[in-house]
């Protein structure tokens, strides 16, 4: 053993060790504290949001409206201009107002000539430039979105600012993408390898149009029993399905600044009775997405020029972020479109924020987007033929008969077992779907003490609660008459506890109540909205 | 005797070079190349050599070296061959299984999939030629295979991914990619895919073998570096001789925890766990798809899956979330 090594490696082995921790604490761009945690479901299963307040985000600038417009004795638009095809019937003040705004949102730098060539004969109305024509696309899509869309896009609405954010071409976008073929394996573009700044952006976009299109594939990847189905027919998606699913999942993540707890129980992804409603104006958006990028996008593809479009020539279309850009409501919710009502809306009127609220606050019923109230073909619940009495102890099995297994049986089977803790007197509730049809809306007495007051935005104070959130449903909502906990649907198996504290705290109010037990299916869950304690 | 009483090896044994207990017969010659080496001796024994190839070890390490070629090159093709790109991107890259369309089809273009099938097969033989390997050098030193069983066990763990489960399954696209991110991504859609794996009682018992596996580990080297000052390093002879480092160490656990394994005992417990954590993993892959859809529900099912409290009002759900996918 040489001294030489004994006196110095330790010197050295310092100095590296102090150069790696010196790079590791500057060059990393460090988040430092405090950050704010905001927790998007029940205490302690971290359905958590973060947000620093030292972030800022990409083109956050908010621009201020001009002032309104003097629309007294102003002609229509119309009368005035040649070729005005969608906002003729303002006025020629509004008009010009409007003009001004938009060119102040898109094109700053270049005025209006960029949509413009006043170069021609025909000067402001000549159609001789492609971004005349997208533009005019544009406003009708605005238009469209800000009435037709309310569900997502209420109450703030969308202006042309909301994407474009002072460029010309809104910052966030995607075009289509061959799948990897097998000669490649990784379907980007070329300069992605050189470019990418984070571990997302090293995910291929090549799932978007999957999701983002009219045309688009399922994103029910899970299989809804416990069991390989015993035809053996696939329940469950193939892996590259999920992957894409993934990657598509990442991206509304990405595009909003929040992680999959904003919308979901991470636990079961595709439970919606655990997820938060944020998951529907979440997939209003999907929609929304899918029709402008189908209706009002896709068609330009003959319109753009080539250096707009992607390698499969189809114009930059619009995902989440094209409007959110790292924040979950675009512009921190800035309204906007307020002043601008006449031209951008088809109405003339703010989006209705009636349906979004419907959601948040809990008076939505099941016709909002999908269709058919599917209650209505229902057969109406009716309290079970059994004395209340019976309800508390069926729901709750006798405290002696828990520990020895066969209070977990009862719960599996509930409409069939528990009848020796009954002693014969009288009968079970039948809880089975049939006997009692599936969620009524919200089931009255059975919901949350202490349920959360609605919230519509976590973080934000509390919406003052219309009627008493008390005594609205809770997660039994599925109008399906799934239990909260979403099992099979002809297994219906709540946690072990629940009886038990079903019993503690909320059995006296499902005994209480015959409707709370004709809907005991659908929130049987263990005292919803108490805080009960789970092992 | 005091030297083990830092957290690091302060100390290197440097004696004659020791060219191993004799050959069995019928052994290939070992190659007497002899060093020492003095950073090697930081972190264990300084001596390097003398080396044993044999036919298992040659052959192992060729196929091993012609399946890291194949993947290499794949990911380095999937780059245009620009160096700079394949060593930025190393981690994303990947070599991914034949896509469904195939089925259990061995004979795939090798562009898509080909490649990972070849990859596969070299990557295995090798794996079960080192196994081989293993066991016989064990035995021509004369020791117990216990190397090689826990070697088994993780092997099984491997072939459980890449080849057990995709032929139940039916088709190689179930198998795990080449790649350092996208066998993750793998892991994590499969995860989500099949309901979340946490609720996957194999996969739950394969975390507790790990995690005590590392626990033991932990407890086990302090208890030894803590009684070396009394001879404690020589864990094999105070295993039938107790003398005063196992007494006071066993002391130690017992006023700790109530309990104590034995200088023996705790070697075994330490394999079983370590054997165990892949084993178990194995059976969880096993099952996926096989006999479990959605391992949430089944947690569901089985009462393990806690309710929580709902803090938001009812809300519908739409329809078409309520329909199984592929019907």
């Amino acid at each position: 053993m040489s001294t030489k090594h004994v006196r110095y490696s330790p010197v050295i082995v310092g100095v590296v060790a102090f150069a790696l921790v010196l790079v590791g604490l500057t060059v990393p761009p460090w988040v430092l504290p405090p950050i704010e945690s905001i927790e998007t479901g029940p205490a302690a299963i971290e359905m958590v949001q973060f947000k620093a307040a030292s972030r800022q985000l990409p083109y956050s600038a908010k621009p201020i409206a001009l002032e309104p417009a003097d629309n007294e004795g102003s002609p229509q638009a119309s009368e005035v201009y040649q070729n005005v095809q969608v906002l003729g019937e303002l006025t020629d003040a509004e008009f010009t107002r409007l003009m001004l705004a938009i060119t102040e949102w898109v094109s700053p730098e270049q005025g209006c000539e960029y949509c413009h060539d006043l170069t021609s004969d025909e000067g402001f109305a000549s159609d001789a430039l492609y971004t005349k024509k997208v533009a005019r696309q544009m406003l009708q899509m605005v238009r469209h979105i800000n009435t037709n869309w309310p569900e997502h896009v209420a109450p703030s609405g969308v202006t042309c600012y909301t994407c474009h954010r002072g460029q010309n071409v809104p910052p966030w976008s995607w075009y289509e993408q061959n799948e990897p073929a097998g000669d490649s394996f990784m379907g980007k573009p070329r300069p992605w390898h050189l470019e990418a700044k984070t571990i997302r952006q090293f995910f291929p976009n090549v799932p978007y149009d999957k999701y983002l299109m009219e045309e688009h594939a399922s994103a029910q990847i899970q299989s809804t029993d416990p069991l390989v189905s015993r035809t053996g027919n696939a329940e469950v998606a193939r892996e590259q399905d999920a992957e894409n699913l993934y990657l598509f999942m990442m991206q509304m993540a990405n595009s909003m600044g929040v992680n999959c707890t904003y919308c979901h129980n991470s636990r079961a992804f595709r439970d919606w009775s655990q997820s938060t409603p944020y998951r529907w104006i979440a997939y209003w958006g999907i929609r929304m997405a899918r029709d402008i990028n189908s209706n009002y996008i896709e068609p330009l593809a003959s319109v753009f020029p080539e250096e707009r479009k992607g390698p499969l020539g189809d114009p930059a279309k619009a995902h989440c972020g094209t409007c959110h850009l790292g924040n979950n409501k675009p512009l921190g919710g800035y309204k906007l479109l307020d002043h601008y009502l006449v031209g951008l809306t088809e109405d003339g009127k703010a989006p209705d924020p009636a349906p979004k609220e419907a959601i948040l606050i809990g008076e939505a019923k099941p016709t909002a987007v999908t269709g058919p109230d599917q209650d209505a073909a229902q057969p109406a619940p009716s309290p079970a033929p059994v004395s209340q009495e019976a309800i508390g102890q069926s729901v709750a099995p006798g405290s002696g008969g828990s520990g020895n297994g066969a209070a977990y049986e009862s719960q599996e089977q509930p409409a069939t077992t528990g009848n020796d803790d009954l002693g014969g007197t009288v009968r079970p509730v039948p809880q089975d779907q049939n006997a009692a049809p599936p969620s009524s809306e919200p089931t009255g007495d059975q919901s949350p003490q202490g349920a959360a007051p609605s919230q519509l935005d976590p973080g934000t104070s509390m919406q003052p609660s219309e009627g008493s959130p008390a005594t609205k449903g809770t997660a039994n909502a599925p109008s399906t008459g799934q239990p909260a906990s979403n099992p099979p649907p002809d297994e219906e198996t709540p946690g072990k506890d629940e009886p038990q504290s079903s019993g503690e705290t909320g059995g006296a109010d499902a005994a209480g109540s015959g409707g709370g037990a004709g809907s005991a299916p659908a929130n049987r869950g263990p005292a919803q909205g108490t805080t009960t304690r789970f092992d | 005797m005091g030297s083990y009483s830092s957290i690091y090896n302060r100390i290197q044994v440097r004696g004659p070079f020791d060219p191993g207990v004799p050959m069995k017969p019928g052994s290939d010659e070992r190659i007497q190349s002899k060093a020492f080496s003095y950073w090697l001796g930081k972190i264990g024994d300084p001596q390097l050599g003398p080396l044993y190839l044999g036919w298992s070890g040659a052959a192992s390490l060729a196929f091993g070296f012609i399946a890291i070629e194949i993947i290499g090159l794949n990911m380095w093709a999937s780059v245009d061959w620009d160096p700079y790109a394949f060593v930025r991107n190393i981690a994303f890259l990947s070599l991914d299984p034949p896509p469904a369309k195939y089925g259990l089809n061995p004979l795939v273009p090798l562009g898509d999939g080909g490649w990972w099938i070849l990859a596969g097969f070299f990557l295995t033989t090798s794996i079960l030629l080192w196994w081989v390997r293993s066991y016989t050098r064990a035995r021509a030193l004369g020791m117990g295979t216990h190397t090689s069983w826990a070697f088994a066990s993780a092997i099984f763990l491997y072939l459980s991914l890449g080849l057990f489960r995709p032929i139940l399954m039916g088709s190689w696209s179930e198998a795990v990619p080449f790649g350092i991110i996208t066998h993750l991504n793998w892991t994590a859609s499969v995860s989500v895919l099949y309901g979340n794996w946490y609720y996957n009682p194999f996969h739950m018992l394969s975390i507790v073998f790990l995690y005590g596996s590392t626990m033991l580990f932990a407890m086990h080297g302090a208890t030894i570096l803590a009684v070396s000052r009394f001879g404690g390093e020589r864990e094999a002879e105070e295993i039938v001789d107790r003398g005063t480092a196992a007494e006071r160490g066993a002391l130690f656990w017992r006023w700790t925890m109530g309990f104590n394994a034995t200088f023996e005992s705790i070697h075994r417990w330490a394999w079983w766990f370590a054997v165990l954590t892949t084993f178990t993993g194995a059976i969880g892959v096993l099952l996926t798809g096989t006999v479990v859809d959605n391992w949430y529900l089944w947690g569901v099912k089985h009462g393990i899956a806690p309710s929580y409290p709902s803090v938001y009002p009812s809300f519908p759900i739409p329809d078409e979330a309520t329909r199984s996918v592929m019907q």
